[in-house]
């Protein structure tokens, strides 16, 4: 059982939660309510698992439009930074 | 003699088979009416009646109640010297003397029956009513009639210890005190049992019972087995909960990079920054990706999955006449980019090394919007 006087306080969990929800997209119920922790914990993994491949995709296209550039370019440096790796 | 006491509702009964139910069992309705109503349980010929003082339909009222004695003529109830003389002495102390004369009264009148059915123990007259709440259960064997005491003399023998004296039939509704009373009534029968001469240690016991049964009546007891129950139910909700919640947080403990925190608040903290960055990288390449693509318009396949990947913000298109899809697939991450980045970048440690890049690429995609009609026509 936790002790009443924890180190991080209940409220400031349920803080970050809220902010961890606002920044999921929301795509069903505008200003929904508060959901559970759980619910948001879990389309948190999804959409950081999303966001992801989504990062791996654009650093495909990245790679196949920088191969047509000079590499030595100003835009090719810009799109080399771009890319995670 | 025999060896039967009349206590009501005893569920292994009398060795023939007997028994006495007395009291209204607590699916009935409460037979004895309102709260202010006073009712008394009399014993007569062998039966237990209630009569009313407000009702005077005595015999009427008596059905109501589960009156069940089988063998009225040749059974030989003998009272527990011990409850005759404890109800006697409680109305006694509590009723006042206008009680009791009558209830000597009938006493006398009972006696002479009982006696002819050998029970002693006669007036089992009970009143409930308001009275009742300064009761006290003090024994004090001398107020007993001389009648009653004499017969209390004899040696007092009750059923085996296995019977379960259940008193607690008595309708629970919202006789409170009167409730409690009969409940002590019962208890007491229980506690003296098998007893002859209680009357010394009932003192002693006296305070515990009161106390005791008052508090653990029936009622009270299944309410706190049922809050009980809840409470678990409760918990093992709660735990489930708890295990589902840690499990995400394991989950996305491994989908965080260089995640060594194993706490909760930092554990979303770190979840938040990453959640930020990692938008804010998708819309940094949506636009490199864009702005090359402006560059190259041989690449123009990637054009429209470009254009439904986009649509953050709206920006008004400019109207170059030349690919406009391209043009609004440019400008829209810019623009949502460009305040995204003023919000997140100076915050964001990660973007620091490539802020200088990044303002290169800002003004390099700026130069692309103001003049890029003429290099996309050809």
């Amino acid at each position: 059982m936790s002790s009443r006087r924890n180190r991080v306080s209940e409220e400031e969990i349920n803080e970050l939660i809220s902010k961890l929800q606002s920044l999921l997209p929301e795509t069903r119920r505008r200003g929904a309510g508060r959901a559970s922790a759980a619910k948001l914990l879990k389309e948190t993994c999804s959409y950081i698992r999303s966001l992801n491949r989504e990062v791996d995709d654009l650093s495909d296209r990245l790679s196949a439009l920088m191969a047509t550039l000079d590499s030595n370019s100003a835009e090719a440096e810009i799109i080399r930074s771009l890319l995670p790796s | 003699m025999s060896q039967f006491v009349p206590d009501w509702n005893l569920e292994d009964g009398f060795s023939n088979g007997e028994d006495v139910h007395i009291l209204p069992m607590t699916s009935q309705k409460n037979p004895m009416g309102r709260d202010s109503e006073i009712s008394e349980l009399l014993w007569r010929d062998g039966h237990m009646v209630v009569h009313s003082q407000t009702d005077q339909k005595g015999a009427g009222r008596g059905s109501e109640f589960k009156l069940i004695q089988r063998h009225e003529q040749s059974t030989s109830l003998i009272q527990d010297e011990e409850t005759a003389s404890w109800i006697q002495n409680s109305l006694d102390h509590s009723m006042g003397s206008e009680f009791f004369s009558e209830m000597a009264g009938s006493n006398s009148i009972s006696l002479d029956k009982l006696n002819n059915n050998a029970i002693v123990g006669s007036a089992r007259c009970v009143k409930f009513g308001p009275t009742i709440e300064s009761t006290s259960y003090k024994e004090d064997s001398t107020m007993l009639p001389p009648i009653l005491q004499q017969d209390l003399k004899q040696p007092v023998s009750c059923v085996g210890n296995g019977n379960a004296l259940n008193f607690f039939h008595f309708s629970k509704s919202s006789r409170g005190k009167s409730d409690d009373l009969v409940a002590q009534l019962s208890t007491r029968s229980i506690g003296i049992q098998g007893e002859s001469h209680p009357c010394l240690k009932r003192k002693q016991r006296d305070t515990n019972y009161s106390k005791d049964q008052s508090e653990m009546t029936e009622e009270s007891l299944a309410k706190k087995q049922s809050r009980n129950r809840a409470a678990e139910v409760h918990n093992l909700s709660e735990r489930r909960r708890r295990e589902r919640i840690n499990e995400r947080m394991k989950a996305l403990q491994e989908l965080l990079p260089h995640c060594n925190k194993t706490d909760k608040a930092s554990m979303l903290e770190e979840a938040i920054e990453y959640l930020k960055s990692l938008q804010l990288q998708v819309q940094m390449m949506w636009m490199g990706s864009g702005m090359a693509q402006m560059m190259f318009p041989g690449q123009q396949r990637y054009i429209s999955g470009m254009g439904m990947g986009m649509a953050r913000a709206s920006v008004p298109s400019m109207h170059h006449g030349v690919h406009q899809s391209l043009n609004q697939a440019f400008l829209c991450p810019t623009a949502s980019f460009h305040a995204v980045n003023l919000e997140n970048a100076t915050q964001s440690a990660h973007l620091q090394g490539s802020q200088a890049s990044f303002d290169g690429f800002l003004l390099h995609s700026q130069a692309c919007i103001s003049s890029p009609p003429r290099r996309l026509l050809c």
